[in-house]
This record gives structure tokens, sequence and C-alpha cells, in this order.
């Protein structure tokens, strides 16, 4: 088990986690946006400069104890 | 098998009690906004531009709101004209967040200090960030040196004034949908800027101040 925190970039709201090293991204995405009630798929996900791919797991995305992923939003305007 | 993930609980931002900005330069609705935009060309160096397209964009009904809640940095609004007036002279529709805080005085209100954008997929009537370019917006997110909130975004429209479009409109409803969220349309060409927000699903104009 490793502990993480997720940011949500809108409000500067964070909540901690814990996660499996074969805990994919996505499904901690998923998690944090049926938290806040978000669209999972909406979102650019990142780790400091790093795009996280939704289907890498934590070992793969080489999450460390207490990093901080963040969801960043993707507007479109017209 | 799926590996359960715990959350352990949630930090919610503090806001700060703090009353708002005092040095007024520009409030909207009660002065000019196409004069002041007008001087801060005049201050910036900036040319008129006068290549402004024929609307392809539907605009979204809108009331007005009467409460002063909103809050733009004179440096902030700056950058995002500048952005919006070079980008325009390419014909292209320009896009950014708004940084910034969300306080309390005797209300809530947010405060945008800056902006922070990147490379852009635009056309004259759509704009979204380039899909490569994420790197350059998250390095900008990082040079900020406390602790922000996206207090919403910007974008420009070239010529046929500042409106909601039905698909700002979505972006709105997908991402800014908090309070204090806002976005800003922006036009370099007819000199016009408006802010407007959701209110109970709804698109609400509302009015902004500029401050020193």
């Amino acid at each position: 088990m490793m502990k993480i925190a997720v940011k949500d970039a809108e409000t500067g709201n964070r909540i901690s986690m814990e996660v499996e090293k074969d805990n994919t991204i996505e499904e901690i995405i998923e998690e944090a946006a049926n938290y806040w009630r978000k669209d999972p798929g909406a979102y650019v996900v990142r780790l400091g400069k790093k795009i996280l791919r939704g289907e890498a797991t934590v070992e793969e995305a080489r999450l460390q104890e207490g990093d901080i992923i963040e969801l960043i939003p993707d507007p479109e305007g017209g | 098998m799926k590996k359960l993930i715990k959350i352990s609980g949630e930090e919610k931002k503090k806001q700060k009690i703090q009353p708002p900005p005092t040095k007024i330069i520009f409030e909207y609705p009660s002065s000019n906004t196409e004069e002041f935009i007008k001087k801060l060309y005049e201050e910036m160096g900036l040319q008129e531009l006068s290549n402004g397209i024929e609307c392809m964009e539907k605009e979204v009904e809108s009331t007005f709101s009467k409460n002063l809640d909103f809050y733009i940095k004179e440096e902030a609004l700056k950058k995002m004209v500048l952005h919006c007036y070079e980008m325009a002279k390419e014909r292209k529709e320009a896009m950014g967040f708004l940084i910034g805080d969300v306080k309390y005085w005797d209300r809530e209100y947010s405060v945008v200090y800056d902006i922070a954008t990147t490379s852009l997929d635009a056309s004259p009537f759509y704009v979204r960030f380039d899909r490569e370019a994420f790197e350059n917006l998250f390095d900008k997110l990082d040079e900020i040196e406390y602790e922000y909130i996206l207090i919403g975004w910007y974008h420009s429209h070239l010529g046929y004034t500042s409106f909601m479009s039905s698909i700002d409109l979505e972006t709105q409803k997908k991402y800014f949908n908090q309070p204090f969220h806002a976005a800003i349309v922006l036009d370099p060409i007819a000199k016009d800027m408006k802010a407007f927000r959701l209110m109970n699903g709804d698109c609400v104009e509302i009015p902004f101040a500029i401050f020193k």
C-alpha cells in the first residue's frame, strides 16, 4: 500500500488515497472523479511535468509515496 | 481482480479571510469597456485591429448578476489582452486558464492574479490546447508560488463581440461549475470583454473589476 494524493485544480481540494502498485491511473482517477462527481474521462492527469496515461499502473507510472497527481481541465471554446 | 483503492480523507483548500482589492482601475458594467481596452492598447503600444470575421456562433441566453465578486489583476488582464490580440492577428481564437484564489470577506469572491496558457489548436471559431503542448502548460503552473486554484478560463472572439456559445457553456458546465468560477470572453477586435458564470445551471453575465 502506498499513500498518494489527488488534487482538483478547479478547487484546490485534495483527497488522500491508499493505492496498490498494480492499480491503474484510470482506477485512481475514477475513484477521485466519483468522489467529486466529475467526468473521469474529461481530464488530463499530471504528475509534475508528465501526463499520466490511464492504462499505466502505479508501478509503471513510477508513483512514489506522497506524490500528488493533479486533474487538469481540457477546455474547448468556440 | 481490481484492487481496492481507499480514500482516507479530503483536505479542502482553506479560504483566506481578506478584504477585496481596493485599487480598482476599471469596473464593469459602470465604465466603458471599449474605451478601457483602447487605453490599454495605447499603453501597450498596440494598433487597433480591424480584421473581424462574420459570426458563426450562436449566443446562449444569459441574465445579469449585480453582485461584484470577481476581481482581475491588471497584469493578468494585460497578458490576456496581448495573447488574444496576437492570436487575432493570425485570425485564430486564444484560450488559457485564469489562475488565482477564492477569498472571503463579507462574502466569497474570486481573484485572478495570472493566466496560464500554451500552444493552441485554434481556428477562427474553435480553440483548445495543443495535444502536444501540455508539458509547457504544466511548467507554467509549476512556476506559480502559491496554492493556486483555476478560477476559470478565458478565450477570444474575433470581432463579433463577447458572449458564451453552446460549446463555451459545455466547458463551463464540465469544468468550471462552482459558484466562484468564471469565464472571460474577450474580443480584441471589437474591444469588448465580458465575464460569465453558472448559477443554478444557467449562464449569467457577471460584473468584474480590474485592480492594480
